[in-house]
């Protein structure tokens, strides 16, 4: 089992890394700048900030966690629309299983200057085990009147009418929740990742 | 008299006298806080022993307590020895509603605020107060005849003290948090509701209690219990705009809904909220909770529009398996009001369910936060929660915030959230104004209609108060 | 007759686009007037001038409504005088519902008219006669205004409206575009029981469709921000017969 935190920077157009370590993170984007980013984090914390200095910056950032055994990992990522005509996007996904813990904060803010911002955030995560448990909290600061502003977060169980469809089509409940989970990340994460996050999912799904 | 020396007995074997007899020939105590004042408020309320060592142990608590500053806002530091604690000294009633403040007046005519009720909220000294309290006997003879208690909080100490001891502090203890620790020692007075096994309260409990809150003072304290397949709908509050000299309000209320019981507690908000500048204003710093049982169900809705500071959090503790909670909130902040608002669903129980839905309006220079916790416990399974918190900023001086805390320690619980944030636009604004109605109006219009899932769940004429009420409350707000 | 509308070489734009470039046109009481123009020739942009959208600026020129300059007024003063528009995208006000929101829009006329505002139980009779009248179900009425309903329904709605308010000037904004026949003949229907000496209309089309129903009086070409021709019904089927180029 692997223990690396992969990430991913597909694009820095106009974007200052400030970052200290792997684990931590400060992004500054610049005038028309575009930052996408991707993180997988399975045992280590992770923390971003995302800065968008000027007008049509933009970013995105894709985060996905796997967490096991008693692990214990905080996720904080945080965007601040400095600037008017910025704009945003988060996703962030995870399953925790075992006795592990996840604590995922997100915020975006939005001060007074930064009018007609769009700033998004999804957060989805699984829980797994009994002992397992997630906690969220997606944080919206708003300060300026023309935005576009929305978070959405929910937490729970994989969904029964899913399990139950693929029941029907004949595949045990082990096989359907495989199929479930693999499919729980979607495209969030790149390529790159993938012999990591399938190892994950054959070893703890 | 005899009652009054044996009073007096009890005061001088205290073991906290000094001072204590010039106050003893007062109507209020002094200014400030500390064992004598409670003593003199348990005392002058002529309280059982019990009561004052309730009060006494949650002073001492509280003294080992700071005031929390998580509030998302700033407010002037609160000199708790600045306080009166017991029947502040009133300044001379207005004799007519002349002597009343015109800006207050017309307000008052914009909600079609009756007459009689005008005077009595503008503390008119007439016997509009005394009209009410006719018409609370006959509510009380109804509500006698179904085994119902309703009274003053004071009243419930004295007449049912047995059922009072058993829950005061059974769902916010003293120790709870620094404004409750406060409440416990000096709390004025409140309602007390008792509805039996199995009754369904035939009436809302409103109207009397609308003219007699304002008697209750700044610590007010509630206590509701709902025995078993018993159901009420309780009413707080006041569309109209209510004055208080008392900047600081710390109130509780306690609800106890059991098995099959269903309790629904509506409020409308509207203490003085300071002047255009952001002078003045009253704090409402406020724990309300209840503890829901098996099958039962408790549902908050509040319309908060008035105070400077309004800090409150209605929570459910869906202690029982299949218990259900509910939060329909509105908080309107104008000029510089900051409200921090927003509820905790604790589920404990398996398949217990909770939804909350949070319409926030932020305009002038005010600051509007939404604050929860969702929590699922560990035996919480196929608990369920979801949540949908939007929030309207109109002009661009305003904020609002989001802080949802979601915790899920359950494997088959969910919890679903969604919130969004936007302005008014510039279409929906025009579309209203090309059919004729002033900008003023439009938004006003609007705003209820950002607002209609929650005012529906208002009985009816509150509600109906309620949407005039957001419309007054947001004049000036528009260019 | 004499002149209800009156537009004097009116110039406006879109941000810093010139969309209206000196248009001059008089529309006379009791006439329905048709605007007929190819898509972008400004047509739109004129009602939203002569009701005074804020997203356009008027930078030369006058319109004068019942011999009153139109544009000092803000778009709820002009309306309580008489302007009505059937937007041709009508907007959503959700949680509003629609009899609440047409009982303060006649109000809002009778204030300014320095009337009593109506009493529910009148303004429901008042209501009723004119929703039967145009089929639309107490269900509808209900409902928020514009939330949920097809193009056609707030079409119709937006002919209920008008109906309601009855209004001295009414602009139909592209009311036919995306209409099936049935709810073509409903605002037909709607604009010919309306039709009395008093009151003008004016149709903005592109095609036509409405005007199938509508037999207008008077028919003005536009194009390219600019009246270029006005005459009589004729000029419909010349535009059917051969577009705009020839114009």
């Amino acid at each position: 089992m692997t223990t690396s935190n992969p990430f991913l920077i597909h694009s820095q157009e106009n974007v200052v890394i400030k970052n200290s370590d792997d684990k931590s993170w400060v992004f500054e984007v610049g005038k028309d700048g575009n930052l996408w980013a991707d993180f997988l984090q399975m045992t280590d914390d992770l923390k971003v900030v995302v800065n968008l200095q000027d007008v049509n910056a933009r970013c995105q950032i894709n985060c996905a966690y796997l967490t096991n055994k008693n692990n214990k990992i905080n996720i904080d990522i945080k965007v601040l629309h400095k600037s008017k005509n910025t704009t945003s996007e988060q996703h962030i996904k995870g399953i925790a299983t075992d006795e592990s813990r996840v604590s995922f904060k997100g915020i975006i803010e939005i001060p007074k200057s930064s009018q007609k911002c769009d700033g998004r955030q999804h957060h989805r995560g699984l829980v797994l085990s009994p002992k397992a448990k997630i906690e969220a909290t997606p944080q919206l600061e708003i300060w300026a009147d023309d935005v576009v502003c929305s978070h959405g977060s929910a937490i729970g169980p994989l969904d029964v009418n899913q399990l139950f469809y693929l029941q029907t089509r004949g595949l045990s409940e082990s096989e359907a929740k495989k199929i479930l989970l693999s499919s729980f990340l979607g495209d969030l994460m790149p390529e790159e990742f993938s012999d990591t996050i399938q190892q994950w999912m054959d070893e703890n799904a | 008299m005899k009652k009054e020396q044996s009073d007096l007995l009890n005061v001088v074997n205290s073991p906290y006298k000094e001072g204590f007899e010039t106050v003893v020939e007062t109507e209020y105590a002094p200014k400030g806080l500390n064992e004598n004042v409670i003593r003199y408020i348990s005392h002058k309320k002529d309280e059982p022993e019990w009561l004052l060592d309730f009060r006494l142990k949650s002073f001492r608590h509280w003294q080992t307590m700071t005031e929390p500053h998580w509030f998302h806002g700033t407010y002037d530091p609160i000199d708790y020895q600045d306080i009166y604690y017991y029947s502040a000294p009133h300044k001379k009633a207005p004799k007519s509603l002349d002597e009343v403040d015109p800006e207050v007046l017309k307000t008052y005519e914009k909600l079609g605020i009756p007459l009689k009720e005008q005077k009595a909220l503008s503390g008119v000294a007439v016997d509009a107060i005394f009209d009410s309290t006719s018409i609370g006997t006959t509510y009380k003879e109804e509500l006698k005849k179904r085994g119902i208690l309703f009274c003053s909080f004071n009243e419930a100490v004295h007449e049912y003290p047995e059922l009072v001891k058993e829950y005061l502090g059974s769902v916010v203890p003293y120790t709870d948090n620094f404004f409750a620790c406060l409440n416990s020692a000096v709390f004025s007075d409140g309602s007390f509701v008792y509805i039996p096994k199995g009754v369904q309260c035939p009436m809302e409990l409103s109207s009397y209690f609308r003219i007699n809150a304002r008697q209750a003072g700044q610590f007010e304290r509630t206590l509701i219990i709902a025995d078993e397949e018993s159901s009420v709908s309780y009413l707080e509050g006041c569309t109209a705009p209510q004055r208080d000299e008392n900047q600081l309000h710390a109130a509780i209320v306690e609800i106890i809904v059991k098995d099959r019981a269903n309790v629904k507690y509506s409020t409308v908000q509207n203490w003085y909220p300071g002047d255009k500048n952001g002078k003045g204003g009253v704090y409402n710093l406020v724990t309300k909770r209840g503890l829901v049982m098996n099958d039962a169900k408790l549902s908050w809705t509040q319309v908060e529009t008035g105070s400077a500071i309004t800090w409150k959090y209605p929570s459910c503790i869906l202690k029982g398996d299949n218990a259900m909670g509910e939060f329909y909130s509105v908080a309107l902040t104008n000029n510089y009001q900051q409200a921090d608002t927003g509820t905790k669903m604790i589920h404990l129980g398996k398949n217990t369910t909770s939804t909350i839905i949070s319409k926030g309006i932020s305009a002038g220079f005010s600051s509007n936060t939404y604050r929860g916790l969702v929590q699922m416990g560990a035996n919480a399974t196929n608990a369920k929660n979801v949540s949908k918190c939007d929030s309207l900023l109109i002009g661009d001086k305003c904020g609002a915030h989001t802080i949802p805390v979601m915790k899920c320690a359950n494997e088959t619980a969910t919890i679903e959230h969604e919130a969004t944030t936007s302005k008014i636009s510039e279409e929906q604004l025009f579309y209203a104004m090309q059919r004729g109605l002033s900008a003023e109006e439009a938004v006003g219009l609007i705003v209820n209609g950002f607002c209609h899932e929650i005012m529906q769940k208002l009985p009816l004429e509150f509600a109906i108060e309620a949407q005039k009420l957001i419309g007054v409350q947001l004049e000036g707000s528009v260019g | 007759m004499t002149a209800l509308l009156e537009i004097k070489d009116l110039h406006a734009n879109v941000g810093n686009k010139e969309i209206l470039k000196g248009l001059n046109l008089t529309i006379k009481a009791g006439e329905v007037h048709a605007i007929m123009g190819p898509n972008g020739c400004g047509k739109s942009t004129l009602s939203a001038v002569i009701t005074g959208n804020p997203a356009y600026t008027v930078t030369a020129g006058e319109i004068l409504f019942k011999g009153e300059d139109l544009l000092k007024m803000t778009p709820d003063e002009r309306a309580n005088k008489g302007v009505f528009l059937a937007f041709q995208h009508p907007i959503e006000l959700p949680g509003v519902g629609l009899a609440q929101f047409l009982k303060a829009a006649l109000n809002a006329k009778r204030k300014a008219n320095g009337e009593e505002p109506i009493d529910a139980v009148q303004f429901m009779k008042y209501m009723n006669v004119r929703a039967t009248a145009l089929g639309i179900s107490n269900e509808m009425l209900k409902r928020p205004v514009n939330v949920g309903f097809s193009g056609g329904e707030k079409k119709r709605l937006e002919t209920f409206q008008m109906a309601m308010l009855e209004p001295d000037f009414c602009i139909l904004d592209e009311m036919d575009s995306g209409l099936d026949v049935d709810a073509l003949k409903v605002v037909g229907q709607g604009v010919s029981v309306m039709r009395e000496p008093k009151r003008s209309f004016m149709i903005i089309t592109h095609h036509d469709d409405l005007l199938q129903y509508v037999t207008p009086d008077q028919v003005s070409i536009m194009r390219d921000g600019q009246i270029i021709k006005t005459g009589g019904p004729e000029l419909v089927e010349q535009v059917e017969a051969s577009g705009y180029d020839n114009f």
